[in-house]
């Protein structure tokens, strides 16, 4: 007897833990019954729950570019039937260019099991074939049987345990949105109505999810391309590319709308085809505005990236130009303004470019993405300390910035300033300035087209205080006549420059160790003595070319050394930090704590600006002290696909970001720039 | 200068090239030029006139191992391998490190394995002719035909499952289509779609 208590002891936990009814590796499989039982004429909903292990998933009724649906064989005694299996919305799992639908982690289909009034036995038997394709990268085809015995119970009470898997709320909801679709150029539009279906009005005004039409039928659209929504008076529309097959007929599918605070909503659906092939373009007045929006918001970040702390000292850079230029006509003022300009335009576009192809092979990336990896750092960190040494000693090389006697140096002098236009951008990569992660989020799930318009108007901004001011050079008279001071000046604003190199030297040391700063400090010295050394000399082509084989052998070296950095912590500020994990902070919500989660980067200035305002604060630290509010750390100083995806939940791609949960409450976007109050006042709320 | 501005144009080069036409149907089909394990360069200019069969494999994936180890696969090799009007090509897009890759070293031994018997065999494992032919499952068939035109491309047949037994109810729609073009009709079914693993690039 006593033993046999020991043994209850023992393994009463493990009773109580709801067993899996099939587990392997891949899948924990367990069929779930909403009620204890059903009654004769009644019905009992049933869940069939699939826990997958990480990385690994399983697929929607269109699985997409490749894979297989699960199939589901029900074995019942007459006089019992089950509903259709009710599957819950989908997501696109992307590998390189091909994507699925199909889930993650855990999903459950819900189905009814219906009692005929005339049933007489006690207990129904129940017997679920499954077949279904598990994949990670590889697939692996796998079936189970789970067996279940339902009994007849006249009044059923529900099984608290199992009420996880009865929310009903994400499943297709029917018949309460149509839908059409036309070919408008070589993409199908499909038009969703009535617009108050699918948005409440709160939700209109925050603008701020991903939509998508997840078909059930393969082939006719192009499951790989994002699918671009706009948002009219009366209805969503969504441009899709459509697949290798002609859409002739309708077609049946699934709304999907994820909002920012992780809230998804669905609508079952049937494209109908339309009778007029084609839309009169007449529609575009109200439909540009929201994008034209967008392309506003960029415009006012990029005004706003010139005062930020990582493009300062390159605009110094360039009001340095400004005031040697004063001696020149308007022309050649405009003409440099024009070359800036474009010089930071064509380098967005580039990047934008690179982005998009990084985006387009299946890579999680976001706005200053390269500084996710060291070597760029290190090699960026050593620009910035060239530029200074150049500032500093007033050396000259080949074409200058500085000598516009000639006609040829004035060309040179024009490429200088599209060159630094090139060199802001690169210098802005790691900042946010306000406005501009609302714009980037789109930019990076928009059409490829309106990504570049979206960039366009982030480098119009950047450059349009510069073109102001060569428009309207008589705002600098102000400043004295170039002179001496011009000199000092120059020279002073290398302090910026270095201490920039400084910066990223400290993101490279969080990125790699010891050994990679020593060697970029070396290289730093092995430059400093050449700019020393050739300060004064004319430098002919031998030994241009002997310099060049020098940067490249440097650069390989660089290179291979950079292979295998090791990452470290980023310092607290003697508060305790988690580290994010998607899905925690919802979880600590739910547990009744205040959440702050930190999107940040440790090459990412503003990011640490933030937190040293913010934590300044007394009344602030007091507040985190008295309710115990978390903080989660979301690291994104090197790449990380989890990070990025909650980002893009949240319909940013950009750090700094800092999001608050409360409990009952959706999480709160805070702007790209913080003080205590805004934080404080968004506790409060 | 004149460097600066050829890297520029090299550089745009690059970018413009990026977005390729996908595979149409009835359409010429993709330009490409390629060497199989056996060295012999095939290319669409050496094919033309002949029916061409591609084949996207991966002996490893699920899918594929249930028209092999049913040898539904071979039987439909060795039947084309007797009329020189047809031309089969086995395509491995396996990258190295993924699922299905062969070193050049074991194909033959795994291809006699299997009694594959295909005309040509090709490792793509940079996966470039099968982002040009946008191949995305094992496997993935296209027909070309006799003019260089994509007649068929699609599944291997209708039942869209990993078990051999689900093969002898199944249309199989590669057959059709290369029986159909052999005595000059039109093909019914010329575009399904594919099931099985993702290609794994």
């Amino acid at each position: 007897m006593n033993r046999f208590f020991i043994f209850l002891i023992f393994f009463t936990p493990f009773f109580c833990l709801a067993e899996a009814d099939y587990k392997n590796t891949e899948v924990e499989i367990s069929l779930l019954q909403e009620k204890e039982g059903v009654r004769p004429g009644g019905e009992v909903e049933l869940a069939i729950v699939f826990k997958l292990a990480k990385n690994w998933h399983i697929y929607w009724k269109n699985p997409g570019d490749s894979g297989l649906p699960p199939e589901f064989k029900w074995k019942t005694p007459s006089l019992v039937s089950l509903s259709q299996i009710k599957w819950p919305p989908p997501e696109r799992i992307k590998y390189k260019f091909l994507v699925n639908y199909g889930y993650n982690e855990e999903v459950i289909f819900l189905t009814k099991l219906k009692v005929d009034d005339n049933f007489k036995s006690t207990i129904i038997p129940l017997e679920l074939g499954l077949e279904w394709l598990a994949c990670e990268e590889i697939c692996i085809p796998q079936s189970a049987t789970l067996k279940k015995d339902i009994f007849i119970n006249l009044n059923p009470k529900i099984i608290k345990e199992n009420s996880y898997a009865f929310k009903d709320g994400v499943y297709a909801v029917d018949k309460v949105v149509s839908a059409k679709v036309n070919v408008k150029a070589k993409n199908l539009i499909a038009e969703f109505f009535p617009l108050n279906s699918i948005f409440s009005k709160e939700e209109l005004l925050y603008e701020n999810f991903s939509i998508y039409f997840y078909p059930e039928k393969r082939n006719f659209l192009s499951a790989s391309e994002e699918q671009v929504y706009e948002i009219k008076k009366e209805s969503l529309t969504l441009s899709i590319k459509p697949g290798p097959a002609e859409l002739k007929k309708d077609l049946p599918g699934e709304l999907v709308v994820r909002h920012a605070d992780g809230k998804v909503k669905s609508f079952k659906t049937t494209l109908k085809f339309g009778e007029n092939q084609l839309i009169a373009s007449d529609t575009s007045s109200n439909k540009k505005v929201s994008f034209l929006y967008i392309c506003l918001m960029a415009f006012l970040g990029g005004i706003i990236l010139n005062i930020m702390p990582c493009v300062f000292p390159v605009l110094a850079i360039k009001i340095l130009g400004f005031i040697e230029e004063e001696k020149k006509e308007n022309s050649s003022r405009l003409r440099h303004a024009f070359s800036y300009s474009l010089g930071i335009i064509i380098s967005m576009w580039l990047l934008v470019a690179v982005l998009l192809l990084l985006r387009y092979t299946g890579e999680a990336v976001g706005w200053g993405f390269h500084l996710q990896q060291p070597i760029i750092v290190a090699f960026l960190s050593i620009l910035f300390f060239f530029l200074g040494l150049y500032f500093i000693e007033g050396i000259s090389f080949g074409g200058s910035l500085g000598k516009l006697e000639s006609l040829a140096a004035k060309k040179s002098g024009l490429l200088g300033s599209f060159g630094s236009g090139f060199l802001t951008t690169i210098a802005a990569t790691p900042c946010t300035a306000p406005f501009m992660g609302y714009a980037l989020g789109f930019a990076l799930v928009l059409s490829p087209f309106k990504a570049f318009l979206i960039f366009t108007f982030l480098g119009l901004g950047v450059a349009i205080p510069y073109v102001l001011l060569s428009l309207f050079p008589n705002a600098l008279t102000f400043l004295p006549k170039s002179g001496n001071w011009l000199n000092r000046f120059k020279q002073f604003m290398s302090f910026p420059l270095f201490a920039t190199s400084l910066w990223l030297l400290s993101v490279l040391g969080k990125q790699t160790n010891v050994s990679h700063i020593i060697l970029v400090l070396g290289i730093m010295l092995i430059i400093s003595f050449f700019v020393w050394y050739f300060k004064d000399k004319k430098i002919g082509n031998s030994l241009k070319v002997f310099l060049l084989v020098a940067l490249i052998l440097l650069s390989y070296f660089l290179i291979t050394i950079f292979k295998n950095p090791n990452l470290e912590q980023i310092n607290t500020h003697g508060f305790e930090w988690q580290n994010f994990e998607p899905g925690l902070p919802e979880k600590m919500a739910e547990q009744g704590k205040i959440v702050f989660v930190d999107y940040t980067a440790s090459w990412c200035i503003t990011c640490k600006v933030n937190k040293k305002v913010i934590f300044s604060s007394k009344e602030f630290r007091d507040y985190l002290r008295k309710n115990d509010v978390k903080l989660l750390r979301a690291d994104w100083t090197n790449r990380d696909p989890e990070i990025t995806n909650s980002l893009e939940k949240l319909g940013r791609s950009s750090v700094p970001l800092n999001v608050i949960y409360k409990p009952n409450n959706d999480p709160i976007l805070l702007p790209s720039i913080l003080t205590p109050g805004i934080v404080l006042r968004e506790f409060r709320k | 200068m004149k460097t600066k501005i050829l890297s520029l144009l090299f550089f745009f080069l690059i970018f413009s090239n990026v977005v390729v036409a996908a595979p149409l149907l009835n359409s010429p089909a993709p330009k490409f030029s390629i060497t199989d394990i056996n060295g012999v360069e095939i290319s669409n200019s050496n094919l033309k006139g002949k029916i061409v069969v591609l084949e996207w494999t991966n002996y490893e994936c699920p899918f594929v191992k249930k028209h092999y180890n049913s040898e539904n696969m071979q039987k439909l090799q060795t039947a084309y391998k007797k009329d020189d009007n047809v031309i089969w090509i086995s395509v491995n897009s396996s990258a190295q490190g993924k699922q299905g890759f062969l070193n050049p070293k074991e194909v033959n031994s795994e291809i006699e394995k299997r009694k594959a018997m295909p005309d040509h065999f090709i490792l793509d494992d940079k996966g470039e002719l099968g982002k040009l032919f946008e191949a995305k499952t094992t496997p993935h068939m296209f027909v070309i035909d006799q003019n260089g035109l994509l007649a068929y491309m699609g599944a291997i047949d209708s039942v869209s499952s990993t078990k051999s037994a689900d093969i002898e109810g199944a249309t199989n729609y590669v057959k059709n289509a290369v029986d159909s073009l052999l005595l000059g009709k039109e093909v019914e079914e010329a575009l399904t779609s594919p099931y099985g693993c993702s290609v794994k690039y």
